[in-house]
């Protein structure tokens, strides 16, 4: 049997299926903007809940006197969404520098135009420039030049179409970047706000080769999906308790580039979910993947 | 015209079933030979071979409540068949990302132990369509059988590409789980 053939046995499927996707749809109404929702709801956490913490647990991160709710701007670019970013906390969390120095402002990315504090694209010359970082691969990071100063625009997630778009983990690791194995130094579990690494950090190359192939062999869900396959049939009192136990069965996973850089996944390894931050996508747990959890988690 | 009455007058040998026919149903028969071969005249053609295969099937088959999905049945395997003779470099995009994705759905002999008819395989792929929600169903019928692009599906249903691909990334790997508990094989 070849491949024609099986597209060819389609045709002689039930004339009832055919009928019923002859007939004119009702539209749905377009989807909100979640992409918009998601990073609001995650740059807040990140200004609100984080400076609170880390003050709490008596590490400053900001300056006296700096005021938590700065503007967040952002920048759409080329289906990736960016926060620019100062707080020198925050960089060397991401693995950058305090300051930008000449070097690292690479050629000419774009101009831009700032609306709303969102930075977009602008075909004609402006005021406002995305640099290349000279420092890392990938898009995780460009340079904003604007009035004379410069600073870093963070990745922060994909742009979704919807509330259901969903993209492999090769998505991720072409943002910063990773062709392969090799472009992965480190990995290790951190505490929820990331800052402090818990047990040992895994350098061996077999095990990052391994997790790096399992990876890429995950099948991403979408939001929707994976709400789907987590709660369709569970009474709505139930789902709330499950909801709790899923979000405290969260460990934050940092993977390390060979540039430098930082970013982290979360697993969620008693309901077997890795969540993949960037994507915005969940991915069921393969037996591969479960095995290197289990063996290299602390 | 209501279809029964189409099917009548080919029963009787009316010469005026093909009218009937290409009034109602030519225009989306040609767009399903159109979708995969790209040029007007080849599509214009199966349509014309199409009829006639009908006028030639009816009787014995009389499709009285399917006249679309019979007719589309063969315009869709002389358009297929017409897309294969022709040299790899001639064939549509669409016809050569069908047929890949189809290849998806083929479990390896090693998979499984028993060969199967091509009437069997369709069986198959009915009894796994009977198990999809109906909308994915559609998504499922919109690609494989009318030949939809990716974009017009998610313009159909109001919904993304990206989930529109997602979905039927999933059907294609369920039917190939389905043919493989099946038996069926290459």
């Amino acid at each position: 049997m070849k491949d024609y053939e099986i597209l060819d046995a389609v045709g002689g499927i039930d004339p009832a299926f055919v009928n019923d996707a002859a007939e004119k749809p009702v539209k749905k109404k377009p989807a909100f903007r979640f992409q918009w929702a998601a990073a609001v709801c995650a740059l807040l956490a990140m200004v609100l809940i984080i400076p609170a913490v880390l003050r709490k647990g008596g590490t400053p991160s900001y300056d006296d006197g700096e005021q938590p709710l700065a503007p967040i701007r952002l920048l759409a670019f080329n289906g990736l969404l960016y926060e620019a970013v100062e707080n020198p906390a925050l960089l060397k969390q991401h693995g950058l520098p305090e300051t930008i120095t000449e070097d690292m402002a690479g050629p000419h990315v774009s101009w831009l135009i700032l609306e709303n504090d969102t930075y977009q694209e602008s075909t004609a010359a402006t005021d406002i420039e995305l640099l290349a970082y000279t420092k890392a691969d990938g898009r995780s990071v460009y340079i904003l030049h604007e009035n004379d100063t410069y600073t870093f625009m963070l990745f922060c997630n994909i742009l979704a179409y919807d509330s259901n778009t969903c993209s492999p983990f090769e998505t991720l690791y072409a943002v910063y970047g990773i062709n392969s194995a090799d472009d992965l130094v480190s990995i290790a579990e951190t505490d929820w706000n990331r800052n402090k690494t818990i047990g040992k950090m895994i350098t061996e190359r077999s095990e990052i080769e391994t997790f790096y192939e399992a990876s890429l062999k995950l099948e991403p869900y979408g939001n929707d999906d994976f709400q789907a396959q987590l709660f369709d049939g569970i009474e709505e009192e139930k789902q709330t308790q499950i909801h709790s136990e899923f979000a405290d069965d969260c460990r934050t996973v940092r993977l390390e580039t060979a540039d430098g850089r930082y970013f982290w996944i979360d697993v969620h390894p008693s309901f077997g979910w890795i969540y993949g931050r960037g994507t915005l996508s969940y991915y069921p747990v393969s037996e591969e993947m479960n095995i290197w959890l289990q063996a290299n988690l602390h | 015209m209501d279809d029964s009455k189409i099917v009548d007058l080919y029963l009787a040998r009316d010469e005026s079933a093909i009218v009937q026919t290409a009034e109602k149903y030519g225009a989306s028969l040609r767009r399903i030979a159109y979708s995969i071969l790209h040029t007007e005249p080849s599509a214009e053609e199966c349509e014309n071979d199409t009829y006639l295969e009908t006028w030639n099937r009816i009787p014995p088959n009389e499709p009285r409540s399917w006249l679309f999905a019979f007719c589309g049945r063969i315009i869709r395997h002389l358009a297929i068949d017409e897309c294969r003779k022709l040299h790899a470099q001639k064939r549509s995009a669409q016809y050569c990302e069908l047929t890949k994705e189809m290849e998806q759905c083929i479990p390896s002999s090693s998979d499984t132990e028993g060969s199967f008819h091509a009437d069997q395989l369709t069986q198959m792929i009915n009894e796994y369509l009977k198990t999809c929600s109906e909308e994915k169903r559609n998504l499922f019928v919109r690609r494989y059988w009318y030949f939809d692009s990716i974009e017009e599906i998610a313009g159909r249903y109001g919904i993304s590409e990206s989930k529109v691909k997602t979905a039927l990334h999933r059907m294609r790997k369920e039917l190939k789980t389905h043919l493989s508990k099946e038996g069926y094989t290459i």
